[in-house]
């Protein structure tokens, strides 16, 4: 069935943060984790910008986790232009953070976030979430295939 | 024949005396033989003579019977008597009878007596008979005559009484000519006769010359309507217009030419056999004042009415121009030139002309009377504080002490004023003022105390809408106080939270790393074991950090310094002082600007803003071959400000608002928490200034900021 490796972005400002979520995926062994600390950097790795340029180093990603509060490009402008930009929208975007606030969690599903998780205390917990993760949306779900379908003639 | 009667009680003789009675011619009807038969007979067969025994026999004798016949008839008596006593003769004598006959007696002797007696009997009838002709006769006479002047007098005494008449007619209608004379002259109502052909004034009473003012005999003579009713010449409306009566409101004019109101009526009149008009007329010039006082009253009102409706309904925005339209229906309504309000200072210092309306073609002060000092008006303000309104007839006699006041009135072309204090709970804060420019102006009290009403009417305007921004002020602040409360918690809860996530995940990650058997242990894992570690260590001193910032933030708006008056220079100083070290090892250069002004605030607080300001230009001032910061202050008269300004980085336009966000940092690899311009923003806004950059990425920052400055600079 896993005939690739699956890719995942991790977009995460705090960085003891990104090292517990990639430590916590160690182990599964069926994805890459890319690490990106910002939201410009975040559009530059998916638009394939700057030192992102090279597809085979930083291939298009089977799951985003994105963080809210970010330098420079917050987590719910990022969304918003990954959800406005054809050729990324079909891409999940799980939204991982901190924040419960309700204003947060409305504006992120405005933005067509695909799913929103807030990081849990204590590492077995968060383990386990880091493994739902991967279970529903590396194995279980069926990404967007490379099948063009042209609506137009359906007319 | 004679009838006799023969009375005798002796048949015999009686029958004897009865044949000789009839050989002599007489007829003796009858014979009585005692007294009561003799009466009785007598009357029966009324005898012309009675022959009477005196003796007779029985209760009656002769005399007693000739005495009762006499009462019944008048008939002669002649008596027989045997023989004669005196006594008897004596009563005899009293019945008056014609004769006696003494018996015996002869037949002759009889006939004499009794022919003499009847003859006797006849002339004393006959006698009797003219006496009582003659005596009626005059008795007519005397009633004719006394019928005929009785009828003289009648006559007389109608005469008599037709003169009195007359005389009273006379009288009366004397009488009555003087009283309508007197009623003409005394009515309260100007009368005048007219002649309706060529509307000459014929007559006039002394009330129509008093309201002309000319003497009586100036009016007659003139054509009325230049007197009265000068609008209706040519259309007289009982002469012209053929109307039966007219009653109206005219005018008269009298000879000062002032228009007098009158109520006139108009009648024809016949005097004599000659046509004329009588007009009578009031001076209703009282009742029309009256009437005016009460409309205009009326009118104010209903402008105060519609001014209190609509400033009830008005919103806040509105307010001042539903005071400029009040001051305008008000000043239009008073017929003065300019109408506005001062207020004052809360401290009384100062007093403002903050609204203003003018009436045509009159010069607007409103701008040349702002920032006045009060104190430079103390008989003015006096008056003011003392609740009393200031009215000012005629500028030119106000009183010398009111120096400043007079020159401040007649540089603006004043001649007179009314000014009334505002007073809102019981304090002054401000007054009304009504100008007359064009001319001199007096108010009665009755209009003094409208103005009062509208002063009024304009104090609550005026405390709605300091109320009414109060209100939104408070609004706003609590507005954006509770958006900073929760802006604050959200922050708080969400960076405070990613430390303890870290934390607890590491702490899991130790305890897992350190159950591995001691024997098994690589080096890989000994460094797992010392990440760990350092990532608590980290996730500790940075949460304690957050939560230094986070109490210092809250401390800034509940602990305060009292303020104080400070040259900003000074703080400037003190902060380059704190920071001589950084400056000096990061070799920027910091230039401090002239002529800074005084400041009012607490010394510590700013002088952290300024710390915090320039640390954040050191931070971000990057690869500069000539590192800058200015510290300086941009005195522009509308809006001053302080300012902090590098040669540095700069930050992007979308990052301005951002950057002064709790926590938040533009790079997360620099150091500190993040707190330092929201700390700084915080204490600018207790200060009551505010916080804005003006900056472009690669263009350098800077940050601008206001305080409240005291003195002069």
């Amino acid at each position: 069935m896993i005939n690739k490796l699956a890719t995942v972005l991790l977009v995460e400002d705090d960085e003891t943060h990104a090292m517990l979520i990639m430590r916590s995926f160690e182990g599964m062994g069926v994805e890459r984790i890319q690490w990106v600390s910002d939201g410009e950097q975040a559009m530059d790795y998916l638009q394939h910008r700057g030192k992102y340029t090279d597809k085979e180093e930083s291939p298009h990603p089977d799951v985003i986790l994105l963080d809210l509060r970010l330098p420079k490009l917050n987590g719910h402008e990022v969304l918003k232009q990954i959800k406005s930009l054809e050729e990324l929208r079909a891409i999940p975007v799980v939204i991982l953070t901190t924040s419960k606030n309700e204003y947060d969690i409305a504006k992120a599903y405005l933005n067509y976030a695909n799913s929103y998780l807030v990081k849990p205390l204590g590492l077995d917990k968060f383990q386990e979430m880091v493994k739902e993760i991967e279970v529903y949306w590396l194995e279980w779900n069926q990404t967007r295939p490379n099948v063009r379908i042209n609506e137009g003639k359906e007319k | 024949m004679a009838k006799i009667l023969v009375v005798e009680d002796e048949s015999i003789v009686a029958m004897d005396i009865k044949n000789r009675l009839m050989r002599l011619g007489y007829d003796v009807p009858s014979i009585a033989y005692a007294g009561e038969e003799a009466v009785e007979k007598a009357t029966k067969i009324r005898p012309d003579l009675v022959l009477m025994d005196i003796m007779l026999r029985g209760e009656m004798d002769g005399i007693e019977a000739v005495r009762q016949i006499h009462e019944r008839l008048d008939v002669p008596v002649v008596y027989l008597t045997a023989f004669s006593d005196e006594d008897t003769l004596q009563r005899a004598k009293i019945t008056g009878p014609f004769a006696y006959i003494i018996k015996p007696f002869e037949d002759r002797e009889l006939h004499v007596a009794l022919e003499i007696a009847l003859y006797k009997h006849r002339m004393e009838k006959y006698l009797k008979e003219s006496e009582e002709e003659l005596r009626k006769s005059r008795d007519d006479l005397e009633i004719r005559v006394q019928e005929r002047t009785a009828e003289l007098a009648a006559a007389n005494k109608n005469l008599m009484e037709e003169i009195a008449e007359r005389n009273k007619v006379e009288k009366a209608l004397q009488e009555s000519e003087g009283r309508l004379k007197k009623i003409f002259d005394t009515v309260q109502a100007g009368v005048v006769i007219i002649d309706p052909r060529t509307h000459i004034i014929i007559d006039a009473n002394p009330v129509a010359a008093n309201m002309i003012g000319l003497e009586k005999d100036q009016i007659i003579g003139s054509v009325c309507h230049e007197l009265i009713c000068p609008a209706e010449i040519g259309r007289c409306p009982i002469s012209d217009l053929k109307q039966p009566v007219d009653g109206s409101e005219r005018l008269l004019i009298n000879t000062d030419k002032m228009s007098l109101p009158i109520i006139k009526t108009v009648a024809p009149i016949s005097l004599g056999d000659l046509d004329y008009l009588i007009e009578s007329f009031i001076d209703i010039s009282a009742l029309k004042q009256a009437e005016e006082a009460l409309h205009h009253k009326m009118q104010f009102e209903n402008i105060i009415t519609t001014l209190s409706t609509n400033f009830i309904n008005l919103e806040l925005e509105r307010i001042d121009d539903g005071i400029n339209d009040a001051l305008e229906r008000v000043g239009r309504f008073s017929d003065i030139d300019r109408c506005y309000i001062f207020q004052f200072s809360d401290d009384m210092t100062k007093m403002d002309n903050t609204y203003e309306w003018c009436a045509e073609e009159i010069v607007a002060q409103i701008d040349n009377l702002k920032d006045l000092s009060t104190q430079d008006f103390p008989w003015w303000m006096n008056k003011l504080c003392l609740f009393e309104n200031i009215y000012i007839p005629r500028v030119a006699d106000i009183p010398p002490e009111a120096g400043a006041e007079k020159d401040i009135l007649e540089a603006q072309s004043i001649q007179s004023l009314i000014a009334i204090p505002m007073i809102s709970e019981g304090r002054l804060i401000g007054y009304i003022g009504f100008d007359s420019v064009r001319s001199e102006k007096a108010w009665s009290d009755e209009d003094i105390k409208l103005l009062k009403i509208a002063g009024e009417l304009l104090t609550n305007a005026l405390r709605r809408k300091h109320v009414e921004t109060e209100k939104a002020n408070l609004l706003r602040e609590l507005g954006a106080k509770n958006a900073e409360m929760e802006r604050f918690t959200y922050t708080v809860s969400h960076d405070l939270r990613s430390p303890l996530i870290t934390i607890q995940g590491f702490l899991g990650f130790l305890k897992l790393d350190l159950s591995k058997q001691e024997d098994n242990k690589t080096d890989a894992d000994s460094k797992k074991i010392n990440t760990d570690i350092k990532m608590i260590e980290d996730a500790t001193v940075k949460m304690d950090a957050l939560l230094a910032n986070t109490l210092e933030l809250s401390r800034i708006g509940r602990v305060a310094n009292p303020p104080e008056e400070v040259p900003y220079e000074d703080i400037v100083k003190d902060s380059l002082a704190q920071l001589a070290e950084k400056i000096r090892s990061s070799g920027i250069s910091v230039l401090v600007g002239k002529e800074l002004p005084q400041v009012y605030v607490d010394r510590m607080r700013i002088m952290e803003v300024l710390v915090n300001l320039i640390e954040n230009s050191i931070k971000y001032i990057g690869n500069r071959a000539d590192p800058t910061v200015e510290i300086g202050y941009n005195a522009d008269k509308e809006k001053p400000f302080f300012f902090v300004r590098d040669n540095g980085i700069g930050i992007d336009p979308s990052q301005h608002e951002k950057v002064f966000e709790l926590f938040y940092k533009l790079d997360k690899k620099s150091e500190g928490s993040g707190a330092g311009l929201a700390i700084v923003k915080r204490i600018l806004e207790v200060h009551g200034g505010h916080l804005w950059i003006e900056s472009e990425e690669g263009k350098g920052c800077k940050f601008c900021f206001t305080l409240p400055l005291t003195g002069n600079t």
